[in-house]
């Protein structure tokens, strides 16, 4: 799901920077730490709102002991984007294998075992040959690039926000083709 | 399973998403795209924006020059409410972003239900297929 959020970030301002451009210097900052990155529980900023909206701030910390350096406070509003329990989401699929698929929603990679998906597909298996999934009556093909629908089970917030989905309720499932 | 529901943290099922989640703001596939490209300034070209983009313009409607399509339809969804027996009930931004990405022309009430089943616990039958009709029309003006 993605969402707008209010968040904050504490930037270390090093001294050479002390000047007329600051708040560029730090806004700039601010984007190249930020910008692309999982923040764990918030999930991955996608993009950072411009730095005049009414939510953003800059509020000067405190100056570092050792370095000289000027801890800022920036408050900012960013898209975000974070899977949610039980969410049901489309997703391209990026990997096929022989224990399921891979697929992702912008930044995020979902897995989707054999087990999570329809006993249609799952039995018949995996063809090798066209690195694909394949159902019982030929019709569904889950293969890279296809457009699925799928619901989240399961997500892990460590290093790197990762999910687990599954296909195997009502209107789940191949949503579109392969583009690529 | 579902008495598990109850005692989650976060489950979408019960609208619950987890703690500093309360008052979350849900954008639809559209509305990502048309933030997304109407920045002014150098955004940088992470992997994360590039994809998002590939992603919303994928399952969103892109082409979708007409702004103000996006803003009715949402404000439409947003001041929807029905009086229930539990008090008048109004739509939580997930569930008005979940109809917009994941409802098409030929979707049923049952569909909506079964994925979106917070639902169920705040409408009857006819409400949502009026939710339905909605974004319907929305769609087919663009």
């Amino acid at each position: 799901m993605f969402y707008l959020k209010t968040l904050k970030k504490d930037l270390l301002l090093e001294p050479q920077f002390f000047g007329p451009n600051l708040h560029e210097v730090v806004g700039r900052l601010l984007l190249e730490q930020v910008e692309g990155m999982s923040l764990g529980n918030d999930g991955f900023v996608i993009s950072v709102f411009s730095q005049n909206s009414a939510n953003t701030s800059m509020e000067m910390g405190t100056i570092e002991y050792d370095t000289g350096a000027a801890n800022i406070i920036c408050t900012y509003e960013a898209i975000c984007f974070r899977p949610f329990r039980n969410e049901v989401l489309d997703a391209t699929v990026s990997n096929v294998t022989d224990l399921g698929f891979f697929a992702e929603v912008g930044p995020l990679e979902i897995f989707v075992s054999r087990f999570n998906m329809p006993e249609d597909i799952a039995n018949t298996g995996y063809d090798s040959v066209g690195d694909m999934w394949v159902s019982e009556d030929k019709e569904v093909e889950i293969k890279k690039g296809c457009g699925v629908r799928l619901r989240i089970i399961g997500i892990t917030v460590e290093a790197e926000l990762k999910a687990v989905g599954s296909m195997k309720d009502d209107y789940l499932g191949l949503v579109s083709a392969a583009t690529i | 399973m579902f008495q598990d529901d109850l005692l989650e943290t976060e489950n979408v099922n019960t609208l619950k998403f987890g703690p500093g989640f309360e008052e979350i703001q849900c954008l639809t596939h559209t509305e990502v795209y048309q933030i997304l490209t109407s920045k002014t300034h150098d955004v940088q070209r992470t992997q994360a924006y590039t994809k998002t983009i590939e992603h919303v313009k994928r399952f969103g409607t892109a082409d979708d020059e007409k702004h103000a399509i996006t803003t009715e339809l949402r404000q439409a969804l947003e001041t929807f409410e029905r009086d229930t027996d539990q008090g008048t009930e109004t739509l939580h931004s997930y569930e008005i972003v979940s109809l917009c990405n994941l409802m098409q022309a030929d979707s049923t009430v049952d569909e909506a239900i079964a994925l979106i089943p917070s639902l169920s616990r705040k409408f009857k039958e006819e409400d949502i297929e009026a939710l339905l009709d909605i974004i319907r029309k929305a769609n087919a003006a663009r």
